[in-house]
């Protein structure tokens, strides 16, 4: 989901602050990039769930404390998010002992956008190719599963596999310019 | 080409299990392809998604603790009669009581589900139809006839369900269902389920989308357009209808909604149609309105103090 211009956001904000069912639409509109930012951090699918419910669930409980200062909500999103992973390290590291050393804002968004550019285009592929890739990335499961999922040959499966992944390629390179 | 597509595939394996094994060079065949696939290893579980945005979104809309959108609201002439019937028969729990004018507001607990009983003897009844799925339809239905329902039909095996309907002593219907799958009720229902049965449901399932941003569901019309039967999402219930028939006549259903923003829901209904019965109000248990929908249904909304 592309994040919304910022006076479209802007209103946005306005609206769920008054009536918090409005929330979904920001919800919809930042998930992706709240996830991917969490991910890139704990690098755990079942701890990127927990930390982006959370996330989620602060930033509805905060969002008449939000001021619109012209930053961008996923900004603030992204704060929320990184003391969720530092109190949860923090946590930790009293018991590991050490505390990773994050990059600078202007890497870390890059990256993050590249990666919620890459999920819209997943959800754009043809729905054979799509499914594959959901199985494969999502639930990780083998060839084998997913062809007898499917009733495809293994061979077939690897190679809407492989089609999927050259046409993200192709489409991230036009994106990219 | 088989190759190809085995040489990329056991690099993907290579990704999954040693997660920190550096990508092969970008000017390498399979170089960006991997590092795409290493990418995908981020991609969200759409399921997740959906879950948690129905999470935000019950936790967005203010309702107290057992309550869901919907609550049909019964009010009799003598309340502790009919919250009798419901305890008796449907195995009933009264959570709550408190005097009005002449009466009582109760809310009682059926499973999983919350009903309101008022109490009025001077005012006209308010009674509802309400689809309530139990385990052993036989069993409830044999109860209900014990404590003074009429028998409207008795148990058979129709569209996948068992099922059988009464009706209580003051009116109300009780259609009393249990899924013949694994589980007693269909997946999205709750114990208790509004049922309208309006003249031209058409034409109230149109007004309820803009009235109250009810999503419909589920859909069954016949050739002619005569609703069958449906089902609509209103908040975080499910309020089914079908055309009004033989004894599935109309009745006259209140409903009380627990709303984000009631003056803004009044507003809403008014745009679409509805009629005042009260304009938004500060009341003890929050601030309130009601309207009336074009079949005469009467639909209070209310949004309870901030928590």
């Amino acid at each position: 989901m592309s994040s919304p211009l910022p006076a479209d956001e802007q209103l946005l904000i306005e609206a769920a602050q008054k009536d918090a069912r409005r929330f979904a639409e920001l919800y919809e509109a930042h998930v992706d990039r709240v996830y991917a930012y969490i991910f890139r951090r704990v690098r755990d699918r079942a701890e990127a769930e927990d930390l982006t419910a959370d996330v989620f669930h602060q930033a509805l409980a905060k969002l008449g404390q939000f001021e619109w200062r012209g930053a961008p909500f996923a900004a603030w999103l992204f704060r929320i998010a990184a003391n969720a992973i530092a109190d949860r390290w923090q946590r930790r590291s009293r018991e590991a002992g050490n505390l990773e050393v994050e990059d600078s804002d202007a890497a870390v968004n890059e990256e993050v956008e590249r990666r919620v550019l890459l999920f819209q285009l997943v959800d754009r592929l043809p729905a054979n190719q799509q499914l594959v890739i959901y199985q494969r990335f999502v639930e990780q499961k083998s060839i084998r599963d997913i062809a007898q999922a499917l009733g495809r040959s293994e061979g077939a499966v690897k190679q809407l596999q492989l089609r999927a992944l050259e046409t993200l390629r192709e489409q991230m390179g036009e994106t990219n310019g | 080409m088989a190759e190809r597509y085995d040489q990329l595939d056991q690099l993907i394996d290579g990704l999954f299990s040693r997660a920190e094994t550096p990508l092969p060079e970008t000017g390498s065949e399979f170089g960006p392809l991997v590092r795409l696939a290493a990418d995908l290893c981020a991609l969200p579980d759409p399921q997740f998604k959906q879950r948690l945005k129905e999470d935000l979104q019950r936790r967005a809309t203010p309702i107290p603790a057992g309550f869901r959108t919907v609550t049909p609201y019964l009010v009799v002439p003598r309340g502790d009669e009919l919250i009798d019937f419901m305890k008796q028969a449907l195995g009933a729990v009264e959570t709550m009581r408190s005097g009005t004018p002449g009466g009582f507001h109760a809310e009682v607990r059926i499973g999983d589900s919350m009903l309101m009983v008022g109490s009025a003897p001077s005012r006209p009844p308010s009674l509802a139809a309400l689809q309530h799925y139990v385990e052993n339809p036989d069993e409830v239905y044999r109860r209900a006839l014990q404590h003074g329902a009429t028998s409207l039909q008795e148990p058979t095996e129709e569209h996948g369900e068992r099922f059988a309907c009464v009706r209580d002593p003051f009116g109300n219907r009780w259609y009393l269902g249990r899924s013949l799958g694994p589980v007693y009720r269909p997946q999205g229902l709750n114990d208790i389920n509004l049922f309208l049965h309006p003249a031209g449901a058409a034409r109230l399932i149109d007004f309820l989308g803009r009235a109250f941003s009810a999503e419909t569901i589920e859909r069954h019309d016949s050739p002619g357009g005569v609703v069958y039967h449906a089902k609509l999402r209103i908040g975080n219930s499910v309020v089914e209808m079908s055309e009004s028939h033989g004894w599935w006549q109309t009745l006259p259903t209140m409903v009380f909604l627990y709303v984000p923003d009631a003056d803004a829901l009044y507003q809403q209904a008014l745009a679409a149609g509805a009629i005042s019965l009260s304009a938004p109000a500060d009341l003890p248990y929050g601030r309130s309105a009601a309207v009336t929908d074009p079949v005469g249904h009467q639909w209070y909304m209310t949004t309870p103090p901030s928590r």
